[in-house]
């Protein structure tokens, strides 16, 4: 089946007004996108995420490349029709009620009538905004401002819902609710969901597969699952670890650590020999308490993604200058 | 006619604007007080009447006009609530023509309740439903459409209100004073400022001659030696239609690949 989102060699410069200046935001980005998934877009503040959506909504436009949405061009209203969007901040019409905003934008779905009407209660029902419905977006909260957000890009019931970090600002029931709709309408709906979101733990409660961009480049990306898992260490617990052998282990750069009531917390590496390490705790005479695959946070992943970036741009850098220097 | 929720929904955003109706209170007040002002010139009361109207009618007009043609795309570029709507699916086209649409519902019903308040208080001094104040309010309406039409196409380059609105009051001053740019433009070529020349005539040729419409002064005082007043309109509408078409050219070009 053809990917929902597909972009290939995606690259966007922005250029000054008097194009003096080119500022590059995303470097040949390939994305690919499948039917069904939640799809995690994640990077530090300037990575490049907001404009490659906006590439996809053809607000902007990009410089050169491929976007596919649903096999087509992403301006066609034919294709918008299947998408429903939420952006960064809740941006909406303030001298409109709650009700007035879905309504406008159902309208411009193409709903009309009963339809419209009962869907408009239905999605505010969904998120929890009913009681508000009547009031002005200008007197929401930041939190009823995200749940309008949300309903306005539910309302068409789109097969594409590209959320602009969906649960900034809500507290943690409503980001749990939110999170919850969320993973119904893949689970039960087939849905797919394209999230933008610095909440790295949200994204890893929700996500199948994750992209991380740094600087316009995509620096890492995969199947959540398979990210968390790949590069794991194992973790051993063990009682009565003699002193000789803990700074043996130290000394092997292996990560030992106390986990309390005498115990030892040992991470070993897969390639450091897993057994090996029981082996030689059993000849010493200590108790194996637990032994468990060490499985690395979306965070940890995010965080080493971006610094072997960061370094890697940095040696590309001093790699530059020294054949320049040279050169001279 | 996903334009006319565009429409709609701008339609609704200026009457919910509290600088767009503050602008309407006040020019209804004026036109209300002019009654009052009748002391000033005894004997001609009626025309103290109908020139007030008239004043208040055009001034408010082009504020309402300049002000709402200038700044209904930027505020939704400045609060980001165009993200919402291009991404819905509309065309570009449609956005822009809604908008255009929207702004003439605004000053539809602005023009029309300054309007009706004239013609209330010139029936309460005549007697009569004066068609001239009718014919001259229409005449009003077309110049703003046109000079709203222009600004709306600044507006299009534009990621702020102030600067569309401030060229939406120099083409109304300016369309008022293109018959003198033709003199202004012989004089620097004749003082041998070739450059200064050429710009003054480009003004010349580009900006409407928003003069064309000042015919309501004849309309409501009736000088005898008028060319027939019909034929003049029917021109000044098609004059109107093609000045319009071209400002919304000019705005569907510069938003059809605009970056928001």
């Amino acid at each position: 089946m053809a990917p929902v989102i597909e972009t290939k060699d995606l690259t966007k410069i922005y250029i000054t007004f008097f194009g003096t200046q080119q500022i590059p935001a995303l470097d040949k980005v390939d994305l690919s996108v499948e039917q069904g998934e939640i799809f995690g877009f994640l990077g530090p503040n300037g990575a490049g995420k907001t404009t490659a959506v906006k590439i996809f909504l053809s607000l902007i436009f990009p410089t050169s490349g491929e976007v596919h949405i649903l096999g087509q061009n992403p301006g066609s209203p034919k294709v918008k029709r299947q998408i429903g969007y939420l952006p960064e901040g809740s941006y909406f019409p303030d001298f409109l009620r709650g009700e007035e905003v879905l309504r406008f934008y159902g309208q411009l779905y193409g709903l009309r009538g009963k339809d419209l009407r009962d869907r408009i209660t239905a999605t505010l029902d969904l998120v929890g905004l009913q009681e508000a419905r009547g009031i002005l977006v200008k007197y929401y909260s930041k939190g009823m401002r995200q749940r309008i957000g949300l309903a306005q890009a539910l309302l068409s019931d789109p097969d594409i819902l590209i959320l602009d970090e969906p649960t900034t600002g809500l507290d943690p029931i409503a980001r749990r609710e939110i999170r919850d709709i969320l993973i119904n309408l893949k689970v039960e709906r087939g849905k797919t969901l394209f999230i933008c979101s610095h909440e790295l733990l949200e994204v890893e409660l929700m996500c199948d597969r994750v992209a991380i961009l740094d600087r316009g480049k995509v620096v890492k990306s995969g199947r959540l699952d398979e990210m968390v898992y790949s590069e794991r260490d194992v973790e051993i617990v063990a009682q009565g670890v003699g002193e000789k052998l803990e700074n043996e282990f130290r000394g092997e750069s292996l990560n030992v650590s106390e986990a309390g009531r005498g115990k030892l917390r040992i991470e070993v590496p897969r390639e450091k020999g897993v057994f090996q390490v029981i082996h030689r705790l059993e000849q010493q005479g200590a108790e194996l308490v637990s032994m468990s695959p060490r499985k690395q946070s979306l965070e940890d992943i995010f965080l080493q993604a971006v610094r072997d970036s960061a370094a890697a741009r940095e040696a590309a850098a001093s790699a530059e200058s020294a054949t320049n220097e040279n050169e001279t | 006619m996903n334009f006319f929720w565009i429409a709609a929904n701008t339609y609704r955003e200026g009457i919910r604007k509290k600088t767009l109706i503050g602008f309407l209170i006040v020019a209804l007040l004026v036109i209300g007080g002019s009654t009052f002002l009748t002391v000033l010139s005894p004997g001609e009361e009626v025309k103290m009447v109908k020139d007030v109207c008239l004043a208040a009618l055009s001034m408010f007009g082009m504020l309402i006009a300049v002000f709402t043609a200038g700044s209904m795309v930027p505020t939704e570029l400045e609060n980001k609530t165009i993200y919402t709507v291009l991404s819905k699916p509309l065309r570009r086209f449609e956005y822009v023509i809604g908008k255009f649409v929207g702004i003439q519902f605004i000053l539809i019903l602005n023009l029309g309740l300054m309007g009706l308040l004239s013609l209330v208080i010139l029936f309460t001094r005549e007697h009569i439903i004066s068609t001239i104040l009718i014919k001259s309010v229409l005449l009003t309406y077309l110049e703003l459409m046109v000079l709203s039409a222009l600004t709306f196409a600044v507006s299009m380059v534009s990621s702020s209100a102030v600067l569309p609105i401030i060229s939406g009051a120099f083409i109304y001053i300016i369309g008022h004073l293109v018959e003198y740019l033709k003199g202004l433009s012989n004089h620097a070529m004749q003082a041998g400022q070739a450059l200064i020349a050429s710009v003054i005539k480009l003004l010349y040729w580009v900006l409407p001659d928003l003069n064309k419409y000042n015919i309501r002064d004849q309309l409501i005082h009736l000088q005898p030696n008028d060319p027939r007043i019909g034929i003049i309109m029917w021109q000044l509408v098609l004059y109107t239609i093609l000045c319009v078409a071209v400002g919304i050219c000019i705005a569907h070009l510069l938003f059809r690949r605009k970056e928001v």
